[in-house]
């Protein structure tokens, strides 16, 4: 185990690292100037800008220098946990980050915890009662799942709420500290949106899973020996689903970050979403890369857990 | 179908002579798979719907998509529910909601045809020489691939979006970037099989260049992936395209996107005129559920050890 988990940190390292170099040339590479570009705004209306301007710019970002002096200096600062200036606060980044990142990553555990809560018995059940009338509607419920527009169903949640239970969550954001029951009010909307199409993907994993897992030997040892067929399918099937499952779930939340973004800005939530839309308007592009970055490194450490936790699970993994 | 593709995996040399039974009659094929895969014929006959719609806007729209109409009294018809004048409705400027929906199909079938022609083939180059070159190619293509794993396709886009500024052709730009990690993996691992096969082995035995091998043995082989990739991927970058007009950072306002239709429907308009928040997202759902219909089912009939989970239902949000 040891010798795995050693080989799978030191693959993260470079990943990591090459990250930070796409995140990087992502902002500063793509078209022609980026101090022009940040002057000039969405139309390209290049001619407004003064020399000076665009000069002085060019300095504080630093973008006079050779590119991977630039790149070198950045790094630095964000090993020293630095995330630079906002160009359009003028204050530094980490300050609007951090609350906002606890915000978004409270709204993307609550989902998946729904989904996975809600995904494995449907998976479940689709496995067991296979090519039944249950079965067929539980897919049909995944593929319907799979193909909604996350922004959509927000939509259609809202509305329904407010049309049948006169009930809209209450506005503003109250941390979980503080205000616990206002702030599950104001997010299980939300959750329960982002957790949707999940929930549907995760289903389909569960229900292949468990169907391989039902033909395996050890499932007809398990019914010979005269066990319940509740203990064959919860004590021997389903623990051995689980493992894909699970990994499977850990790449999840990566995606869900990605819906998050959309959730985010139908219920006004304040979190690293809405910053998001907030620094593409204002062509902010440090905050922008700091949120990049910060995604990236957050998923890539949940993925190397998820890979340390299935060599603990599943020993054939190691050896590989 | 199955049968010619067997005797092609047993001996390459056969494969020119046996004619396969869907290229001798295609409306053979196409009923036989019809017959074999309902759900993927339905997904079939709504991409069609999509197609013919897009193609025949302008004779079947009752208004133009980006006119705010002026009734006779001089009138804005602002939110005016469904009813026989407009059969889905105005939005929140007066504009009829079904001529949109309309020529919206020409822009996400646009969008999505540009960004599959452009993406899907031009990444599966890049996975097919990343897989058959190996060692130093291999190795810096799959850490950039696992780079942009870690960033959700959204995100990706929506940074590029950033950095591009709004326009059509931008977010077809924005969408092929986007596809680039998914596309590449899955060919990649593709090829890595193909490449072992017996037949690949052969055709080097007998002194078979690179060129030749990838040409007429591997090529042929990735066919099928290609066009599964190339129908989910559609689906796809119509929902990317919606997702990115809907947050205001895709097409410009005043083109006819789906998805920029229910940026006024998500700011609480939508109890007030439910009309203009469901039936654009309903097209978007139809579509969508459409190429993944036919993508499922050109998958189980072509491929059908990738059954499980589609690609694209790890990637469309």
């Amino acid at each position: 185990m040891g010798k795995y988990a050693i080989r799978r940190t030191l693959l993260f390292i470079p990943t990591l690292l090459v990250a930070t170099i796409l995140v990087f040339t992502l902002f500063w590479i793509v078209p022609g100037d980026p101090a022009l570009t940040i002057l000039a705004g969405g139309e390209g209306d290049s001619g407004a800008v003064l020399p000076e301007q665009l000069q002085q710019l060019r300095q504080t970002l630093g973008l006079d220098r050779p590119i991977y002096v630039q790149y070198a200096s950045w790094l630095t600062n964000v090993l020293r946990g630095d995330l630079g200036t906002s160009l359009w606060y003028k204050t530094p980044v980490w300050n609007h980050l951090k609350d906002r990142f606890l915000v978004t990553m409270e709204l993307a555990v609550m989902a998946i915890v729904l989904a996975i809560g809600a995904a494995v018995p449907l998976g479940v059940i689709s496995a067991v009662k296979q090519d039944t009338g249950l079965d067929y509607l539980s897919r049909m419920f995944s593929s319907v799942g799979i193909a909604l527009p996350t922004f959509w169903l927000g939509i259609l949640i809202v509305y329904a709420f407010a049309t049948f239970f006169e009930w809209l969550p209450p506005l503003g954001y109250a941390t979980l500290w503080d205000d616990p029951l206002l702030n599950l009010q104001q997010l299980i909307l939300p959750a329960l949106t982002l957790a949707f199409n999940d929930l549907a993907f995760t289903a389909r994993v569960t229900r292949s899973s468990m169907l391989e897992v039902m033909r395996e030997d050890y499932l007809r040892t398990a019914r010979a020996k005269g066990l319940v067929e509740m203990r064959v399918i919860g004590r021997h099937a389903l623990k051995n689903a689980l493992l894909p499952v699970l990994t499977v779930s850990g790449y999840q939340f990566a995606r869900l970050l990605g819906g998050v973004i959309i959730v985010e800005s139908i219920f006004v939530v304040p979190g690293m979403g809405t910053l998001l839309i907030d620094s593409i308007i204002h062509r902010d592009f440090i905050v922008l890369q700091a949120i990049v970055l910060l995604i990236a490194a957050v998923v890539l450490i949940l993925n190397l857990m998820v890979d340390l936790s299935y060599g603990v699970l599943d020993p054939r993994v190691r050896y590989q | 179908m199955m049968a010619g593709r067997e005797t092609v995996v047993a001996s390459p040399i056969l494969e020119t002579r046996t004619e396969s039974p869907a290229r001798a009659a295609p409306w053979i094929a196409v009923a036989r798979f019809a017959r074999r895969k309902p759900l993927g014929a339905l997904g079939g006959l709504i991409v069609l719907a999509l197609v013919a719609t897009a193609l025949l806007a302008p004779l079947i729209s009752p208004y133009d998509p980006r006119q705010i109409i002026r009734e006779a009294n001089n009138r804005v018809p602002v939110y005016v529910a469904p009813g026989s004048a407009y059969p889905m409705g105005t939005d929140h400027v007066g504009r009829d909601i079904v001529s949109r929906i309309i020529y919206g199909a020409r822009i996400s079938l646009y969008v999505g045809l540009g960004a599959v022609l452009i993406g899907v083939t031009g990444w599966f180059v890049v996975g097919m020489v990343s897989a058959y070159a190996g060692r130093l190619v291999d190795l810096i293509v799959q850490r950039i691939v696992d780079a942009m794993m870690a960033v959700p396709g959204l995100i990706i886009v929506l940074a590029i979006m950033a950095v591009l500024g709004s326009s059509l052709n931008n977010v077809i730009i924005a969408i092929v970037i986007g596809m680039l990690a998914p596309v590449v993996r899955t060919v990649r691992s593709q090829v890595l099989s193909v490449k072992e096969m017996e037949y690949v082995v052969a055709a080097r035995a007998i002194g078979a260049g690179s060129a030749r091998i990838i040409v007429r043995h591997i090529m042929p082989n990735c066919l099928a992936i290609y066009l599964i990739l190339a129908t989910y991927y559609l689906g796809f970058a119509i929902i990317l395209e919606a997702s990115l007009s809907f947050l205001g950072v895709g097409v410009p306002p005043d083109v006819p996107s789906w998805g920029g239709m229910l940026t006024a429907a998500a700011q609480g308009h939508v109890t007030k005129a439910p009309w203009a928040g469901i039936f654009p997202g309903l097209a978007i759902f139809i579509v969508v559920l459409g190429f993944n219909l036919l993508g499922d089912a050109l998958r189980d009939v072509l491929e059908p050890r990738l059954r499980g989970a589609g690609p694209a239902a790890r990637l469309t949000r």
